[in-house]
């Protein structure tokens, strides 16, 4: 369960996050969507406190990020937009590496291991050095790792950007999986297709507020919308013009 | 379960090892004193021992006129071929460097108890000429005074009363401080390999990890920034002084097992002693200079940005190894408390064969360390890297 209590953060003279709230429930998927600059990575990197709001607070699991970051980041798990993996560590090494950083360690770890490479299809790559790895590859790794120390709370950042069709598959049954365990799942994207079929709830930013929450669902009908990329255009649109003005 | 901090610096460790390329020129940085400076030592003092004892052969015209002179001079490396023709001819042609005249009233003169003339012809505008002539008028002027004062001694006066004076010169330098002069290359080398050695790690772990984008996911982990960053430095610290080991150790064994020949009496030494004196005088500097380049690389934007500054950071090591070089500056307290220039005047001080005067190395340490503690806490304070992070 992550809560967003109106944080703002201001970097210099640009505020790139103005006002945000939202919650995101255990056992549903969120999806965070916006514009490129609206605010999303700000507002993740809040979540796991590699940054510390102006004012605001994001709690996790009742955990206030920016109070006690340390326990706050180990109900978290994190797949950045960039996978950003250690190219001369071997797939096993990368994901050790980070279940070691989460205070894991011996025989449960190593079978936490073999289980995500199981889940994840991925003994073939288990022990080969990442470097040279194909995009869905990446992914792969970047998701064991993010979910080594089986964190209550899990945050997406564009996971299926790049993807063939198949990692693309097995990406979106991984999340439904982490829903029926009852997982927070947190989903950025920009595929607005894939949004309306694997999201419950859809939380729209725009210019660092939040423009719309509600199930993808409720935004088709109440933009009046066929689909719900339609609905997204019609939803920035609003919110650019409100932030004019205001 | 392992610290974090140790978690952090392991997996480093096992990173920058397997880096090869990296790996390799810190090993290049480590031997390139040992792999050149000794050998032009070699080189130098073999040219200085050719120049002062090596024979030589002089032109001298009319040689028949003075046989015991030419024997003086054939004794003491200088052989004599006979010369006939015009002398300032061949000096000017360049044909001959110098060119002795003897007459044939050399050997009168000498009996009448005159000064006997040896003429000597010669360009000294020419490099060659002027180290000959001296060792030649040095020869002949030392075979008169011999003339002279048995001249004295057979007229029953001590030769002693044509010399007013004595000099006498104590040159009180041991033949390792002696062989330092030459060796003043040293400090810079070991510094360079301190610099050098963890360089390519301090930029890895820090604008090398935001470039592949594992900055964020790693400070997501649920360590304290100065925990993560102190991991990091460690691994820096290692590098940079097993950068400095290799080096010191290879430069004792290059000069031990291949040691320059003696010039004069001074004799180049590093012995295992020597090599571990100039280890711990110099291993302080690796905290500072490992916390200034994790410091300069984590607020680099880019890996070039951060290399074109830690090559910066280069010139510190090569300051005081110059000036040392060019103009040695006297240990004192003071210089003492300059990180680097300590370190390279302790280096000096042990390849001088001495015991290290313990204040300085207290003073040398304290500074050293101080400067290193303040360097790390700004490398690890949580404000800073909040922007290293977010940066892209």
């Amino acid at each position: 369960m992550i809560r967003v209590g109106s944080i703002h953060k201001r970097f210099g003279d640009v505020v790139a996050v103005n006002d945000i709230s939202f919650d995101a429930r255990d056992g549903q998927v969120t999806a965070l969507l916006g514009p490129n600059g609206a605010g999303k990575t700000t507002t993740l990197r809040i979540l796991t406190g590699v940054m510390l709001p102006d004012r605001g607070a994001a709690v996790v699991d009742g955990v206030d990020t920016a109070r006690s970051p340390s326990t706050a980041r180990r109900k978290v798990g994190l797949l950045s937009d960039q996978r950003g993996l250690y190219t001369r560590l071997t797939t096993r090494e990368n994901i050790r590496y980070f279940g070691h950083l989460h205070g894991q360690d011996g025989d449960a770890l190593e079978a936490r291991i073999e289980d995500l490479f199981a889940l994840l299809d991925m003994k073939g790559i288990a022990d080969r050095r990442v470097e040279g790895f194909s995009l869905g590859e990446r992914l792969k790794v970047a998701l064991a790792r993010a979910l080594v120390h089986d964190p209550s709370n899990v945050l997406l950042d564009e996971p299926t950007a790049g993807l063939d069709v198949m990692t693309t598959r097995a990406l979106r049954g991984m999340v439904r999986r982490l829903r029926e365990a009852g997982k927070c799942v947190i989903f950025s994207s920009h595929v607005m297709q894939e949004v309306d079929e694997l999201c419950d709830r859809v939380v729209i930013v725009v210019a660092g507020r939040v423009a719309a929450e509600a199930t993808p669902k409720a935004l088709r009908e109440a933009t009046g919308s066929q689909s719900l990329e339609e609905a997204f255009v019609k939803l920035v649109g609003l919110g650019a013009k409100e932030t004019k003005t205001a | 379960m392992t610290h974090p901090t140790l978690v952090v610096l392991r997996k480093e460790l096992v990173d920058a090892i397997r880096d090869r390329r990296a790996f390799a020129l810190a090993m290049v940085y480590a031997l390139l004193g040992p792999l050149f400076l000794v050998p032009i030592l070699r080189a130098t003092a073999t040219s200085l021992n050719r120049r002062e004892n090596a024979p030589v052969v002089v032109a001298m015209d009319g040689a028949a006129n003075a046989p015991s002179l030419v024997g003086y001079l054939r004794e003491h490396a200088i052989e004599v071929k006979p010369f006939a023709g015009d002398p300032f001819d061949a000096v000017k042609s360049g044909r001959e460097d110098v060119v002795l005249i003897v007459t044939p009233e050399y050997a009168s003169e000498l009996r009448d108890g005159r000064a006997a003339v040896v003429r000597v012809v010669t360009d000294t505008s020419r490099s060659t000429a002027g180290p000959l002539l001296r060792r030649i008028a040095r020869q002949i002027e030392l075979y008169g005074r011999v003339i002279g004062q048995m001249r004295l001694l057979a007229r029953g006066i001590d030769p002693h009363a044509a010399s007013g004076l004595a000099l006498e010169v104590d040159d009180v330098a041991t033949p390792e401080s002696s062989g330092a002069i030459l060796l003043s290359g040293l400090p810079m080398f070991l510094l360079l390999a301190v610099f050098a050695g963890g360089a390519h790690v301090a930029i890895d772990v820090t604008a090398g990890e935001r470039e592949r984008g594992s900055m964020e996911p790693l400070f997501a982990t649920p360590l304290t920034v100065r925990q993560l960053v102190l991991g990091k430095l460690g691994a820096v610290l290692v590098f940079s002084a097993a950068t400095l080991l290799v080096s010191d150790v290879a430069f004792s064994l290059v000069i031990q097992l291949a040691p320059p020949p003696q010039i004069a009496g001074m004799r180049l030494e590093l012995g295992p002693m020597a090599a571990l004196r100039i280890f711990l005088g110099t291993a302080p500097l690796v905290l500072p200079v490992a916390a200034l380049q994790l410091l300069v690389a984590s607020r680099s934007k880019t890996v070039k940005e951060a290399q074109t500054a830690t090559m910066l950071l280069l010139m510190i090591p090569m300051l005081p190894g110059v000036v040392l070089a060019l103009s040695p500056v006297a240990a004192t307290p003071l210089t003492m408390l300059v990180p680097s220039l300590a370190q390279a005047q302790l280096i000096m001080a042990s390849l001088r064969g001495g015991t290290l005067d313990p204040a300085h190395l207290a003073i040398a340490f304290a500074s050293t360390t101080a400067l290193g503690v303040l360097l790390a806490f700004m490398a690890t304070s949580r404000r800073a890297w909040e922007r290293v992070v977010a940066a892209r």
